[in-house]
């Protein structure tokens, strides 16, 4: 036992000084949650119950510790740490351990800010993250399957996610639709922008932005839209809850599954895989909105099939 | 009741202007943490689109509905609020009709109505607006702003089952729009030819964002009717003048929605429309001002259930007033009016299974009404000080049953007890069949009744107590049949629909009926067809139309004409075009058949004074909207009765104004 310690160390030394960290044994999982409860929990009760199901590799121990205690973070070498959260996942960044960081539950954008403020974003095999938002072609793929025949998806950016036009026109451009793009500057501009967009579009793409879409402004917008007898897909179950007519997500239990598996798949080699969007994910529709819209919609398994078809390909 | 469309409740508002946008260059940097951060994802979000707020499908709906949305009320150019439904197939809409009491809009579906227009239920966010009085509307004293109503849904055709009795020949529905749809700072002038308005509405929200509120307030100086008749038929008797219509309106609404959590909202209204108007019909020289004043408190809790439910529960208390003393000659009369009504009602939807939908429910009312000069005994014309009173209790429930995808049925019924007619259920049954995609047939039976009101009550009163009428006074009837079609086109959507409505024990207020010993002698069948187009006739040009054809088939009993008392044509037509984004136009086109109302004018029908001639006219609206800064502006030039033809409506003592030109301009600050 002591050899091997010693061995690990070494090599760690080893890769510090020389390799980024490679292939060093995982002997444990540190799991950091940017609050306590909630979706945070679920990603790592999920975790934690996955790899003690011994599913092919040796079981790993998997601690979970609160942000909060993360000044006082002591992982051992051999640990990979799990950050789940924005929180997290900017605290691990700054401290910049040896051990390699996968991050979950944090959207993409935030990934790659903190990845590039941090130094590390030329560095996936030692920070990587598991996607919160969907990929592009799968939200389209949605639209297609959803609502057929309806092509011109309007998309309100603001100044923060302006530059997600193009990867939005391009996705669009291979699912056969078309992205219709609507920039919103400030505060007055909203519905004003909402609404012309709307005169042009045949179904609304909520992106997440929380310059437009947040708990103030969900009531006006979801009402002009039905006003408007356009329907808008959400990004969360709570999105369809509220009024979307579907949206497609990933819930913390399924981030926590892929990161289980990640995890298992990684175990002799501790290259973490390139930062990828969620694998598992659901469909959620809203049957009263469609029905009140005069949208008949797939009932969600048989959408979430026809996306997961879609998807083989993706991942 | 607020069910939108047939039988799902309205909650009051949607609208378009929301929440606080949080933006501004300022703001950036604190947003752009939480844009990079998983709590968009997370974090839950109030449900908006709850069932109260979901229209059910105008094909899936038990009845024929025309829905006028704000743009279309905007771009009709309407000035009275009752002027809008002259755009709805079937609709009779006289300006400025009634006589005494009020001097307001009279509107009826196929007509069969004297100027009170009773037989229509109308509704403003649920709140039931039907005088207790003399039953009808008093359109101009509804606390309400033409810029603040979101849409109107008229049921074209009884619907007691969900909105209970006097839902009799139609129900109109009167949304408003939800503050977050208005925040900021609103302006409405107008100025022109006997008429002038101002209004101005803010609107705004607390910090947290869970309460938002709009204050409207307005001010409109009415002068109505020309005084003098321009194509009078006759120079006797006052038949060369019209009535006394002037009014000025002083109105106040306020309105806020608080969230309490995501799936409980609450929604206060508070609503006050008041001021000076005329009276004084063709007979008399100098006008009868009296003082109005109306105002309204409404409270509703609203909460989304987990299973896509909803339960909410609605209190409100109207309260309408007009105070004047009419001095004629040595005699003065005390016109003082007060109505209340205050009325609760709980109610719930769910769905039992996947293919069916139920609302349920319950309301209690209590009306009360003193009006000595008009509740005065009928046959003594002692005046009467004391308040009548009126319970009314109603159970109601509809199931929706979705038996195939292409196939729904409707079943409801109203279960009402009232203290002046005792019990009655009115049930629905409709069927609604896709038969090919946007093609649909509607069948339906429906039963409604009209409860007398309270000046029919006292009126009969006295006669029962002598013993000269036997038969207590009961509720009017109906038993209507349609078979409707619906179908969608590239460009058009039709909606058609044949339909026989069989009317008994009508209340006729005249010397026959008390000779007959029943004050409810009337039966009438209208039978007939409507349809209502809209065209889509290229990307920025838009026609509305609508046909109504009805005949009448009644013995005409107590001496009331039923047969001559609804117009065989109804047309109305409006076509909008926008030129871009700045100019558009619009142009309205109505025209109703010949028609005499009862009780309007007695004699033969070769008298020139009986009918009510067949009228055409003519209006329009040209706008420029512009933008400077952050405000956006619209100036719009209407012009009503553009031939500036002189004809009548209702009576030969009510001709409309002639070409009557005003300028609107709207500014959001």
């Amino acid at each position: 036992m002591h050899y091997w310690r010693f061995l690990s160390a070494l090599c760690l030394t080893l890769a510090m000084f020389c390799l980024p960290l490679t292939a060093a044994a995982l002997d444990g999982v540190t799991v950091v949650l940017s609050e306590e409860g909630g979706a945070y929990a679920q990603v790592v009760d999920k975790l934690r119950a996955v790899l003690s199901q011994n599913g092919g590799t040796a079981r790993l121990p998997v601690k979970v510790i609160a942000l909060k205690e993360g000044d006082s973070l002591r992982a051992d070498p051999g640990q990979l740490l799990v950050a789940v959260g924005t929180g997290a996942m900017e605290e691990l960044a700054q401290k910049n351990l040896p051990q390699p960081v996968l991050s979950v539950l944090v959207p993409r954008a935030a990934f790659e800010k903190t990845a590039r403020q941090n130094g590390r974003y030329g560095d996936p095999r030692n920070f990587s993250a598991i996607y919160l938002d969907q990929p592009w072609a799968r939200q389209f793929a949605l639209i297609r399957h959803a609502l057929p025949g309806r092509t011109k998806v309007g998309i309100l950016l603001a100044p923060n996610s302006t530059e997600l036009a193009t990867a939005l026109s391009a996705a669009a451009k291979a699912a056969g639709l078309v992205a219709i793009v609507g920039m919103v500057e400030g505060e007055a501009d909203l519905l004003p922008e909402l609404k012309r967009l709307l005169g042009e579009s045949d179904v609304i793409l909520a992106v997440p932005d929380p310059l437009i879409y947040n708990r103030n402004t969900v009531q006006s917008i979801l009402l002009t839209t039905y006003r408007h007898q356009v329907p808008l897909l959400g990004f969360s179950p709570s999105y369809v809850k509220a009024g979307a007519i579907a949206a497609v997500f990933s819930v913390p239990e399924q981030i926590g599954q892929q990161a289980a598996e990640m995890i298992q798949r990684l175990a002799a080699d501790r290259r973490l895989p390139l930062p990828q969007p969620p694998r598992y994910f659901s469909v959620g529709i809203n049957a009263q909105v469609a029905r009140s819209l005069g949208i008949s919609l797939d009932d969600e398994a048989s959408l979430n099939n026809k996306l997961k078809r879609a998807s083989e390909g993706e991942l | 009741m607020r069910n939108s469309l047939f039988i799902f409740r309205f909650s009051s508002g949607c609208g378009l202007l929301g929440g606080t946008l949080l933006l501004s260059v300022g703001m950036v940097s604190a947003g752009e943490n939480s844009a990079f951060s998983e709590s968009a994802y997370l974090d839950e979000m109030p449900v908006v689109l709850s069932v109260s707020r979901l229209s059910q499908r105008v094909d899936e709906a038990p009845a024929a509905v025309t829905v006028i949305d704000r743009q279309m009320i905007k771009e009709s150019g309407v000035w009275d609020l009752a002027e809008v439904f002259r755009l709805v197939p079937g609709m009779v809409v006289s300006y400025h009709s009634a006589r005494g009491y009020s001097m307001d809009n009279t509107v009826s579906y196929h007509g069969l109505s004297d100027p009170y227009a009773r037989s229509m239920q109308v509704l403003v966010d649920g709140r039931s607006v039907y005088s207790p009085l003399f039953g009808g509307v008093l359109w101009g004293d509804i606390p309400v702003a033409l810029d603040d109503i979101e849409r109107i849904e008229v049921i074209r055709g009884p619907n007691a089952a969900s909105y209970g009795a006097n839902s009799f020949m139609g129900v109109i529905n009167i949304i408003t729009l939800h503050p977050s749809e208005t925040q900021g700072k609103f302006v409405s002038l107008t100025t022109g030819r006997n008429r002038e308005e101002g209004v101005a509405r803010y609107g705004g929200r607390n910090d947290a964002g869970d309460l938002t509120y709009r204050i409207t307030a307005g001010v409109r100086n009415d002068k109505g009717e020309d005084p003098i008749i321009v194509n009078a038929l006759s120079t006797q008797g006052g038949w060369d003048k019209n009535k006394f219509d002037d009014r000025k309106v002083q109105q106040f609404t306020l309105r806020g929605d608080y969230r309490v959590n995501a799936t409980d909202e609450l929604e206060f209204q508070f609503g006050y429309n008041g001021g000076d108007r005329q009276e004084g019909d063709a007979g008399t020289t100098h006008p009868f001002w009296k003082r109005a004043d109306n105002h309204f408190e409404q409270l509703r809790w609203q909460r989304a259930l987990e299973d896509g439910g909803e339960l909410s529960v609605q209190y409100y208390h109207g309260y309408e007033s007009s105070y004047g003393t009419d001095i004629n000659g040595a005699t003065s009369y005390n016109m003082d009016v007060i109505a209340q009504r205050h009325d609760l009602e709980v109610q719930h939807t769910f769905s039992p299974s996947r293919s069916t939908r139920v609302v349920w429910g319950g309301s209690m009312r209590y009306d009360n009404v003193y009006a000595p000069y008009y509740l005065r005994n009928s046959i003594t014309k002692v005046p009467d000080a004391h308040a009548i009173p009126f319970h009314l209790g109603r159970l109601f429930g509809n199931l929706e049953w979705r038996a195939h995808p292409d196939l729904v049925f409707n079943l409801g019924a109203m279960l009402e007890e009232n203290s002046f007619t005792g019990t009655d259920i009115t049930p629905r049954v409709a069927a609604n069949w896709h038969f090919l995609p946007g093609h649909t047939l509607r069948v339906s039976n429906s039963k409604a009744t009209r409860t007398p009101t309270n000046y029919e009550k006292v009126l009969a009163d006295p006669y029962l107590a002598l013993g000269v009428v036997k038969q207590k006074l009961r509720p009017e009837r109906v038993d209507s049949t349609e078979i409707g079609y619906l179908g969608k086109f590239s460009d058009l959507n039709v909606d058609f629909r044949i339909f026989r409505d069989e009317f008994s024990d009508l209340i006729v207020e005249n010397g026959t009926s008390v000779g007959l010993g029943n004050l409810n002698p009337g039966n009438a069948a209208v039978k007939g067809f409507e349809t209502q187009l809209q065209w889509n006739v290229g990307p920025r040009t838009r026609l509305v139309y609508g046909f109504s054809h009805s005949l009448v088939s009644s013995l005409n009993q107590a001496k009331i004409t039923y047969t001559d008392a609804v117009p065989t044509s109804i047309q109305s037509m409006m076509l909008t075009h926008r030129f871009d984004h700045r100019w558009s136009t619009s142009l309205m086109g109505y025209k109703t058949g010949a028609v005499h109302f009862p009780e309007t004018d007695t004699g033969p029908q070769e008298n020139p004074l009986y009918y009510v001639n067949s009228y055409r006219r003519w209006d329009a609206r040209l706008a420029y909207a512009f933008q400077a800064g952050t405000t956006r502006g619209e100036l719009a030039l209407v012009v009503q009765n553009l031939a500036d033809n002189h004809y009548f409506e209702f009576r030969h003592d009510n001709e409309p104004p002639g070409r009557t030109a005003w300028l609107n301009l709207k500014l959001d600050l």
